[in-house]
């Protein structure tokens, strides 16, 4: 019986604690954690769509018989050697 | 909410997001954390034991409240709902507390790191007698004894059977009791 009242009492006790909440610094540290996570989604969705125009380009150039100049554009970038036979880079910085 | 402005894509791309989360959810997040906010804290407050604790904690529950939101269908109240979050939050974090200190005591006897500084206990004197209980049994005494919540609250809130919601009040109350006599510390409070 003794217990119990005193029981009661430590919960009265509990109920009347009141402990202060820093608002702006719990505000701003909770819109801290839920920015940096917009920005990982954010970073996360322009890798992607970068990813993706990329492989669209390199499928697009890469087209077998799509145009004449199919593969033009890659060559012109990739192989080593001109049209003429010539080396690309002799091509290149030749004055 | 402070947005970081930094290239054009980054831009749009926010503004896409704050409108997906908006369209998606009918409750926005402010009008959740200003509602829930103080009874949230009311809780955490008692249920941990140091400043550090209570403000990990509470951070931890909105983040959480905020990645659920877009998911929220209401079929409970806003505020049970943010309730559950909070408990799962609270117990979570003291089991995860648990879990390394146990971790760096091992790897302290093992002379790998230097042993962490022994804890000193609540920072308030009240709390002092609740820490005997397990995470759960003092979740469930200060969801009952101090906020008042009925017993089928509690299970739904805390998703346990109400007969264990029962045994473990019963224990904790038990616990307390004894620590509130001991030494006759709260006697004559």
């Amino acid at each position: 019986m003794d217990s119990s009242r005193e029981y009661d009492k430590y919960i009265k006790r509990l109920r009347r604690i009141k402990i202060d909440l820093d608002e702006n610094k719990a505000y701003s540290r909770l819109t801290d954690k839920i920015e940096g996570r917009r920005h990982n989604y954010r970073l996360i969705t322009a890798n992607a769509l970068t990813a993706m125009v990329i492989i669209l380009m390199i499928y697009s150039i890469n087209m077998p018989g799509q145009s004449v100049n199919s593969g033009l554009f890659s060559d012109y970038i990739f192989q080593q050697k001109s049209l003429d036979g010539d080396s690309v880079l002799n091509y290149v910085f030749e004055e | 909410m402070p947005h970081e402005h930094g290239t054009f894509p980054h831009f749009l791309l926010s503004i896409i997001y704050t409108g997906l989360e908006k369209c998606v959810s009918e409750l926005s997040f402010d009008e959740v954390y200003g509602y829930c906010k103080n009874n949230v804290w009311n809780l955490i407050s008692k249920y941990s034991f140091t400043k550090e604790d209570r403000e990990d904690i509470f951070q931890e529950v909105f983040f959480n409240v905020h990645k659920a939101l877009p998911r929220f269908r209401g079929d409970s109240q806003i505020n049970t709902w943010v309730y559950k979050i909070a408990v799962n939050a609270a117990i979570d974090h003291v089991n995860r507390q648990k879990r390394h200190r146990m971790i760096v005591n091992v790897l302290g006897t093992l002379r790998v790191i230097d042993p962490e500084p022994v804890e000193t206990g609540p920072d308030i004197e009240e709390l002092k007698p609740l820490e005997k209980l397990s995470p759960r049994q003092r979740m469930v005494l200060l969801l009952s004894d101090v906020e008042d919540k009925k017993m089928d609250e509690i299970s739904s809130i805390m998703n346990i059977p109400a007969g264990t919601v029962k045994s473990n009040l019963h224990r904790a109350r038990e616990i307390v009791r004894k620590e509130i006599l001991k030494d006759g510390q709260f006697k004559g409070i």
